[in-house]
């Protein structure tokens, strides 16, 4: 790895020279770097260009080296070995398979809902349809933990029925699912037992007869080494190291050179064994042990020091002596990690047992234990190791003062002391390859599996078994309509999993399929490897740094193996042995976690232009709040609060850190909205009127406002959780600004040509009344200079003024509009203004409410107090225009009120009593009777008559005119009884004089109070009292009268 | 009590509700006067003066304890029972009666609960369990619980008033009645209706939220 890493720094040294000469193509920099003395250089010539020719020279030999250098390391790369062994990492990082797991649900992941995951892969053939990538789902409940044995808690999730819960029933639970798609589980009864079933089974690939660890860890029954070789591989990717690895046990996989070991020698393991030896008795003579011969001479055998020799024996024992024996058990080939770069192999036997080359003699070392023997004497205990190749030694021993040669002597390994050979091997330590273990294909589909007395998953017959097992359709080959039966159980092109979800479920998907990636071995095969749902496992992570159960083998590229050692003919491969299902557990995913599959909420508000008509409460400034709830199947049952704040900014757009105020209080007190409507289940809309004054919003801006509107919905699920989320919308909302707009009475010259008259209507918050047939001028008042580019409109018409009409109008889009009351207008009507506010870059409406009136003159008691109108039905509160009512003695004040109010100031009035002209009120609008010279029950009739004034605000001469412009302008011509271009008439009212004095009769508004009428003004309560007391006493005292007088009653008593 | 006395009992109760119901009110203040006349002083009076009782025979008294807190404790577990029943197949939570300033503010919640609610129980036990179910206790024994409780009943709906707005009451009266009846007092029922009122009430704010 360092070398690797310090040849990638080499080569992005040299890249960056390279880009440097090209910036600056001559100089010191490069020169410097190649240890060249430009100087010196430059000093062997005179002329400039000569020194620029040897600059360009020395370039050349600079980018001639830079050029080999990186040949050297292409080449160092591109090496078989590099590539055949490494080429996942580095530079050449493959696209590894991978899966991304997403979610939707239908109910914000509520308990019962529908929830899909979407496996979405890269990485795989996905569009070889053939090989479609095996999608297996699996789906872990709650309660389905591993388990090794069941309780009552658990006892459902064991679906294979092997007696515990493992990862198989967590993928049978998914396939079930998907298998039997929206309709549930059948049952064998549902179908006709001799039905066709159609086409259900799905052949998996490669086959489960060949990947037979699918589904059991038996005997394979494939017979013939090629069929092996024929058996797909697979592999997986360590992430960290970025390896991959073929998944193969290597057990019986190394195999030991032929030419490991010289001739006449084999591979054996060796031991050292303690060995005794013997010698030749010389003074043995057999007839001197004769029992007899012994007893005859006395001698002490039985003495362990006596040592005649005579009669001993004929072998004595040489003890102390060591040999290296062969074991009998042939050694091991294994993985060297000392050569794993180079896919070395090691011999290895087992015990303190050494491999060794042993001379082979033809002979058995079980009979003749000699060959291949070395002695040894003395302390060495290891002779296979210490000795190995030491001469033979001789045992001696001293007997008697003669030494004799030890018998033991035997075959010796080698008279040299070692023998190395030129490739710097030791020739008589076996070499061994480690080679494909032919039954060591590790591979397995990661279907679910089914028990096996019911079938095999994935070998492309369906039978009725199996699709009572997995609850499918017995009469049709697809029961989820999408895939054969055995497709959706082995999760073939299988992208999709909608479950009904339950609190705690997870779920995870493994997907198998080929890659692009090819396989090392020379067969054009491409590697099949897997994607989990979170992309981890802890059994591959384990590979990295060569732990794990990892080891390699070589394979030749071409027919002749000879050669053990990875060069341009071989290729290592490494290999793991691990069962992939244990990953199964590490990719389990929550999707309530996971998801973004949650409720959401948005306000939409309606209309988009909203507008605040100070309290008033009409369409015109109605707001309609809907809360648009998502990812909910039944929004019903969710309970809804609503709040409006007002932004502190006024006009200015709010930002992060504008603050809102709460103003729910204000608007409820304003009468916005009802009591009961800003809140409640199943209340997703919230309507209210945008009637707010001033003291509620602040006088902050004069245009316009922003209000945030704020939902907090809540789903009780019933699972005892409760959800809430926030749904915001913040609204501009244009104030009407009705004092903006300014109305004028006209005055029309000859021409018809109009001038504004006098201000009419300042009361501002009120429509301004009006009469048909006038003629009006509105200007929008303009402080600030900002308006420009009026449009105008008349009750919804558009309307403009020109200069024909009036030289007010000269300006084209100016701030006044003259415009005539039609008689077809509604009897409240708008009229709106539309500018262009230049100082804010915003069209504004102004807008301004005028009232139909019936131009005319009423007389009305200017003090109630002391005149009345006449209740017409006594309780009903409906009263008489025509008939006043007043005591005798009152001085009653009348006044004449005129509609359109502002008309009163052209009028002038006289008055009549009883028929009688007044000339003395004439005039006045406003005048006091006496009635005290008038009996009760009097009755005065007072008359008024209103005429045009003369004088300053005589419009009499203005009348033709104004006519005239109306035609003119218009096209409006007013008849010639109209009252807006007469006087407005006269009326008349009766004023009846009562007896003030009765005290039950006494003033209504308690003018006239006297002390007769004390109990009608007794406080409320107090009578109250007085009533209810009263009452029950009534009530009491009838009961005791009547219980005492029934007979019968209290009999027992 | 005889019959006849019974009769023109019954005939008392329904003549001063009528009058109740007729009486002219103007304000809440005045309602809560009238209810208080009609429902626990006039029933007192006419108990001591007229019928010549005690104010024990109406249930005003100690009784037995023990049956009180029992029977007490197992009608609010069933009441509660009966209303989680209630809650799941009718759509109470929207309409159910309880202010919404009581649902927004605590201290509001237990201000209503002590006046409103435990005047409303005072008044209830006393007329309808104290005058009504003891009185016809003699004559018609525990068909009595029964007879309130319809009484009660006609009542509300004589008022006009809303089904809704009285369930509670209405839903305990006859548990109420069971409990007086057990333990000779008023004093348990009007104890055991309080709370089950306070409980199911804080239920709903909880639920609500």
């Amino acid at each position: 790895m360092k070398n690797k890493l310090n040849k990638r720094f080499g080569a992005s040294l040299l890249v960056f020279f390279m880009l440097a000469m090209q910036v600056f193509p001559i100089g010191n920099v490069y020169a410097e770097t190649m240890d060249i003395d430009i100087e010196g250089e430059i000093s062997n010539f005179k002329a400039y260009d000569m020194v620029f020719q040897k600059l360009e020279e020395l370039r050349n030999k600079i980018e001639d080296k830079i050029k080999g250098k990186i040949d050297d390391i292409k080449n160092e790369l591109t090496t078989p070995a590099q590539i055949g062994s490494q080429g996942m990492s580095g530079l050449n990082r493959p696209n590894v398979p991978q899966v991304e797991v997403t979610f939707s649900a239908e109910d914000a992941m509520a308990n019962g809902s529908k929830v899909t995951a979407q496996a979405a892969v890269s990485g795989f053939m996905d569009n070889n349809t053939d090989h479609k990538p095996y999608y297996t789902w699996y789906l872990k409940r709650a309660n389905c933990d591993l388990s090794r044995g069941l309780t009552s808690s658990n006892s459902r999730c064991d679906l294979d029925a092997d007696g515990e819960v493992t990862v198989n029933d967590w993928k049978i639970a998914a396939a079930k699912i998907i298998v039997q798609g929206e309709n549930g589980r059948y049952s064998e009864s549902d179908g006709d037992i001799n039905a066709d079933s159609g086409d259900s089974g799905h052949e998996a690939w490669p086959s489960v007869k060949q990947w037979k660890k699918s589904y059991d860890n038996g005997a394979d029954n494939v017979s013939t080494a090629s069929g092996y070789d024929n058996i797909p591989n697979c592999h997986v990717y360590e992430k960290e190291s970025g390896m991959t690895f073929e998944l193969r046990s290597d057990s019986d996989g190394g195999e030991f050179e032929t030419d490991t070991c010289p001739d006449g020698y084999h591979v054996a393991c060796v031991e050292t064994t303690p060995k005794v030896c013997e010698i030749d008795n010389p003074a043995y003579v057999a007839e001197y042990c004769e029992p007899a011969y012994v007893a005859a001479h006395n001698l002490p055998v039985s003495d362990p020091n006596y040592l005649p020799g005579e009669c001993v024996a004929e072998h004595l024992p040489v003890e102390g002596l060591n040999m290296c024996k062969e074991t009998g058990v042939k050694p091991d080939c294994e993985a060297d990690p000392a050569k794993k770069s180079s896919f070395g192999g090691m011999a290895t036997c087992e015990g303190n047992a050494t491999p060794l080359c042993v001379l082979s003699g033809g002979a058995d070392m079980t009979t003749d234990p000699n060959i291949g023997i070395i002695f040894t004497s003395g302390n060495t205990s290891d002779v296979c190791s210490e000795h190995l190749l030491q001469p033979k030694v001789t045992a001696t021993t001293q007997y008697w003062g003669q030494t004799e040669a030890a018998k033991c002597e035997g075959g010796i390994v080698s008279t040299y002391s070692e023998k190395i050979n030129a490739a710097g091997l030791y020739e008589y330590r076996p070499v061994c390859v480690m080679r494909k273990t032919q039954k060591g294909n590790m591979c397995k589909h990661l279907f679910p599996v089914i028990p096996k007395k019911i079938g095999i998953n994935g070998d492309g017959e369906f039978s009725r078994e199996e699709k009572n097992f997995w609850g499918a359709n017995p009469n049709t080959g697809s029961t989820n309509n999408v895939n054969k039966d055995e497709e959706a159980t082995t999760g073939f092109g299988v992208t999709e999993f909608t479950w009904t979800y339950i609190k705690g479920d997870k779920i995870g998907v493994v997907v198998e399929g080929a890659t692009a990636i090819p396989t090392e071995h020379n067969d054009g095969s491409y590697k099949i490897m897997w994607a989990f749902s979170k992309n981890k496992c802890d059994e591959i992570d384990e590979l990295k740094g060569g732990k794990g159960n990892q080891s390699y083998y070589v394979e030749s590229k071409l027919t002749d193996p000879n050669n053990p050692y990875v060069g341009e003919n071989q290729i290592g491969i490494y290999t793991a042995n691990l069962d992939l299902d244990k990953c199964l557990k590490d990719n389990l995913i929550d999707p309530f976690e996971v998801s973004q599959v949650e409720m959401d909420v948005s306000i939409d508000v309606a209309p988009k232009e909203l507008l605040n008509i100070p309290n008033e409460i009409t369409e015109d400034n109605k707001v309609t709040a809907t809360a648009m709830v998502g990812n909910v199947s039944n929004t019903e049952r969710l309970y809804y609060e609503w709040r409006v704040e007002k932004s502190l900014d006024g006009a200015a757009v709010p930002v992060e850190d504008t603050t809102w105020i709460d103003i729910m209080t204000d608007m409820k007190n304003q009468g916005s909205f009802k009591d009961g409507d800003e809140q409640g289940i199943g209340k997703d809309v919230f309507n209210f009127n945008l009637n707010l004054t001033d003291e509620i919003l602040g006088a902050s801006s004069k245009e316009s406002f922003y209000l945030r509107l704020k939902t907090y919905v809540s789903d009780y699920s019933g699972d005892g959780s409760k959800t809430t989320v926030k749904g915001t919308a913040i609204v501009k909302v244009k104030k009407q600004n009705d004092g903006r707009m300014q109305v004028f009475s006209s005055s029309a010259a000859a021409d018809g040509l109009l001038n504004k008259g006098i201000v009419i209507c300042t009361e501002t918050g009120s429509p301004c009344g009006v009469s048909v047939n006038e003629i009006l001028a509105v200007t929008v008042s303009d402080p600030d200079n900002s308006l420009e580019k009026f449009s105008w409109k008349v009750d919804g018409k558009e309307t403009a003024c020109n200069s024909s009409i009036s030289a007010a109008c000269s300006e084209a889009g100016g701030n006044t509009l003259f415009f005539p009351v039609r008689s077809e207008s509604d009897d409240i009507f708008e009229v709106e203004a539309q500018a262009i506010d230049t100082k804010i870059s915003e069209v504004v409406t102004i807008k301004r409410k005028f009232v139909l009136m019936d131009p005319g003159v009423k007389l009305v008691s200017a003090d109630g107090e002391l005149a009345w109108p006449r209740e017409l039905f006594d309780g009903s509160g409906e009263t008489s225009e025509e008939v006043l009512e007043t005591f005798k003695g009152n001085v009653v004040k009348m006044k004449a009120l005129v509609t359109p109010a502002y008309k009163e100031r052209s009028l002038t009035f006289s008055w009549s009593v009883n028929g009688q002209e007044k000339a003395e009120f004439n005039g006045r609008n406003e005048i006091s009777l006496e009635t005290n010279d008038k009996e009760v029950g009097d009755v005065l009739n007072l008359g008024l008559t209103a005429r045009q004034k003369t004088g300053a605000y005589d419009l009499t001469g203005q009348m033709e005119n104004l006519r005239f412009a109306l035609a003119k302008n218009w096209g409006i011509v007013a008849g010639e009884d109209d009252d807006q271009f007469n006087g407005l008439g006269e009326t008349i009212v009766q004023i009846e004089v009562l007896d003030g004095s009765e005290g039950v009769l006494a003033s209504k508004k308690g003018g006239n109070f006297n002390a007769a009428s004390l109990i009608t003004h007794l406080p409320a309560e107090l009578m109250f009292l007085l009533r209810i007391l009263l009452t029950a006493a009534l009530l009491l005292f009838s009961a005791g009268v009547i219980f005492s007088v029934i007979p019968g009653v209290r009999a027992e008593k | 009590m005889n019959k006849k006395e019974a009769a023109f009992v019954f005939v008392f109760c329904v003549v001063s509700l009528f009058i109740f119901k007729n009486f002219p009110t103007q304000n809440i203040v005045q309602v809560i006067i009238a209810m208080v006349l009609f429902f626990a002083i006039i029933p007192i009076l006419f108990n001591k003066y007229i019928l010549k009782r005690n104010l024990q025979d109406m249930g005003v008294r100690l009784g037995e304890p023990k049956k009180g807190l029992m029977w007490g404790l197992g009608s609010i577990f069933l009441a509660l029972l009966l209303f989680a029943l209630i809650f799941k197949y009718a759509d109470l939570l929207n309409s159910y009666p309880l202010p919404k300033s009581a649902r927004d503010s605590f201290s509001t919640f237990l201000l209503y609960e002590s006046t409103v609610v435990f005047g409303m129980v005072f008044i209830f036990e006393l007329f309808f369990r104290g005058f009504l179910m003891f009185g016809f206790l003699k004559i018609m024994g525990k068909w009595s619980i029964v007879f309130q409780a319809i009484f009660f009943l006609g009542l509300v709906v004589a008022l006009n008033g809303s089904i809704v707005s009285f369930l509670l009451f209405l839903v305990f009266a006859p548990f109420a009645g069971w409990i007086a009846l057990k333990s000779q007092s008023i004093l348990y029922s009007g104890i055991a209706q309080f709370i089950f009122i306070v409980v199911l009430d804080s239920i709903v704010i909880h639920t609500l939220r």
